[in-house]
């Protein structure tokens, strides 16, 4: 677990990072209004338009392909969406047995097709959003959503929280080499003592956190932190990548029509 | 504001659980003076200096900035004239690279791009660690997260800079590195610290500090000759 949530750290610190590719060169901004086109237009599509939401596939396959994101991260988040649609979707196939199709002998009702359809949305909409974050940063993306509009305070909010997650994870990490440096047996360690280790887990992240916020404070000049990170200027491939993506995307939702 | 001194009139600081920091602290630090706060873990030393720093506000008597009482109206007086470096650098960093870190200050100060490229630059400079500019603060060893903390707080220009153990678990070069830097700090300068060599080479003041109450306030080569004080300090 320790090497686990070690490569995780290196991981969020990897993604705030400045990286070299298209992708990363590209201003939040401009990243940020491709992602929200392209959910628009895959949410649009009517579930049991299989074929339809299979091609907008093609966004985030390009976006990890021109990031030269790992493949493995956007999957294992994308899954992370799996449970909640095939929640939503579970009694699809069974209240709406309307067949439409056989495939080798088996009949696809109009449920099925539709959990599939749910599915296949979830993942896509969570695979974008996690190339928009691996290939922007956490930290630059509330900036850009910033000056996109978003009030400072919402910014400084979603910041505040992401540190303190990041805190959470290097506090774990320190407490459970302790527990494993005197620890004679192996296997996993007794709920009672899991009970005790999460309590103080808890008060030593809020102890950091209240560090942190007086960090903050005191660089703050007195009022709200602005997190202004130098300044992305928005060139003319910023403009090329909107347009070239928004054209894309409508014709791959306008494809689907004619599907 | 001229001068930047420092003055605490009978403050007192109890933390929300009843325990109590500082009792009854009356201090005057003059301005460009250094003063080693001494004392032994748990004698109020961080406390005066986040009291000092605006951080932590009285439970009762006052500390004023250059004549102004430090209240939450003259708090932005304070932000602009004092910087403070945390003992525990990683309570210090929070953006993502070092040079977002260091320019968090500035950013924050309303000073032009350029002026705050300067000033991330000239900082870094200063620490020696412009070479990590672009690394992020999770991956640097303990010393250069101490020297990126000092490059902080020097990126806002601070006329009194506090410091709370500003040489523990640095290497003798950082810390040499460390002194050298104080020495050339021609303002106010406070420093939290059980390093006595360090007190001695760059501090004419010391006080010593014992259970909340300023014990002894002297010249530091009379105090660290003072076995018998040391001793009841428990230094």
């Amino acid at each position: 677990m320790g090497d686990k949530l070690l490569g995780a750290l290196r991981r969020l610190s990897l993604i705030e990072t400045p990286q070299h590719s298209p992708l990363h060169s590209l201003d939040g901004r401009a990243k940020i209004a491709v992602t929200l086109l392209y959910l628009v237009a895959l949410l649009s599509l009517p579930l049991d338009s299989l074929a339809g939401i299979i091609l907008m596939s093609l966004v985030p396959i390009a976006g990890w392909a021109v990031g030269r994101l790992r493949g493995r991260t956007i999957l294992r988040w994308a899954l992370l969406s799996l449970p909640f649609t095939v929640a939503v979707g579970a009694f699809n196939p069974l209240l709406d047995r309307e067949p439409v199709a056989e495939v080798a002998g088996v009949t696809l009702t109009h449920g099925w097709i539709t959990l599939c359809g749910l599915i296949l949305r979830g993942v896509l909409s969570v695979s974008v959003v996690v190339e928009l974050v691996l290939s922007t940063g956490v930290y630059r993306l509330c900036v850009d959503a910033g000056r996109l509009g978003v009030p400072a305070v919402v910014v400084a909010l979603v910041l505040m929280v992401y540190r303190y997650m990041r805190l959470l994870m290097g506090e774990v990490l320190t407490l459970r080499m302790a527990v494993d440096a005197r620890r004679q047996r192996r296997g996993a360690l007794p709920m009672r003592v899991w009970a005790r280790v999460v309590g103080v887990l808890l008060i030593g992240s809020v102890r950091r956190a209240r560090w942190v916020g007086m960090a903050l404070e005191a660089r703050a000049g007195g009022g709200v932190p602005r997190f202004r990170l130098p300044a992305t200027k928005w060139r003319t491939t910023d403009t090329l990548f909107v347009v070239f993506s928004a054209v894309v995307i409508t014709l791959l939702r306008f494809v689907d029509c004619c599907l | 504001m001229s001068h930047h001194f420092l003055n605490f009139s009978q403050v007192s600081y109890s933390y929300p659980d009843g325990m109590s920091a500082v009792r009854q602290l009356s201090l005057h630090i003059t301005h460009g003076e250094r003063v080693a706060l001494l004392g032994a873990n748990g004698a109020g030393k961080t406390t005066l200096l986040l009291l000092a720093a605006g951080l932590l506000r009285p439970t009762s008597g006052s500390i004023s900035l250059g004549g102004v009482p430090i209240t939450q109206h003259t708090m932005h007086l304070v932000r602009q004239n004092v910087g403070i470096v945390f003992q525990n650098p990683d309570n210090q960093l929070f953006m993502p690279t070092v040079r977002d870190d260091v320019a968090f200050g500035p950013v924050n100060m309303g000073l032009s791009d350029e002026e705050v490229a300067r000033r991330v630059e000239c900082a870094l400079r200063r620490v020696a660690s412009l070479h990590l500019a672009d690394r992020s603060p999770d991956t640097l060893s303990a010393g250069q997260k101490h020297a990126v903390a000092i490059a902080t707080t020097l990126a806002t220009s601070p006329n009194i800079l506090l410091m709370d153990e500003p040489s523990a678990g640095l290497d003798p070069r950082a810390r040499r590195r460390l002194i050298e830097l104080v020495r050339c700090f021609d303002h106010t300068c406070i420093i939290a610290t059980h390093d006595m060599e360090m007190a001695r080479e760059l501090c004419p003041r010391a006080i010593v500090m014992c259970e909340g109450s300023a014990l002894c306030d002297a010249p530091t080569d009379a105090v660290l000759s003072d076995s018998a004080l040391l001793d009841r300090a428990g230094l």
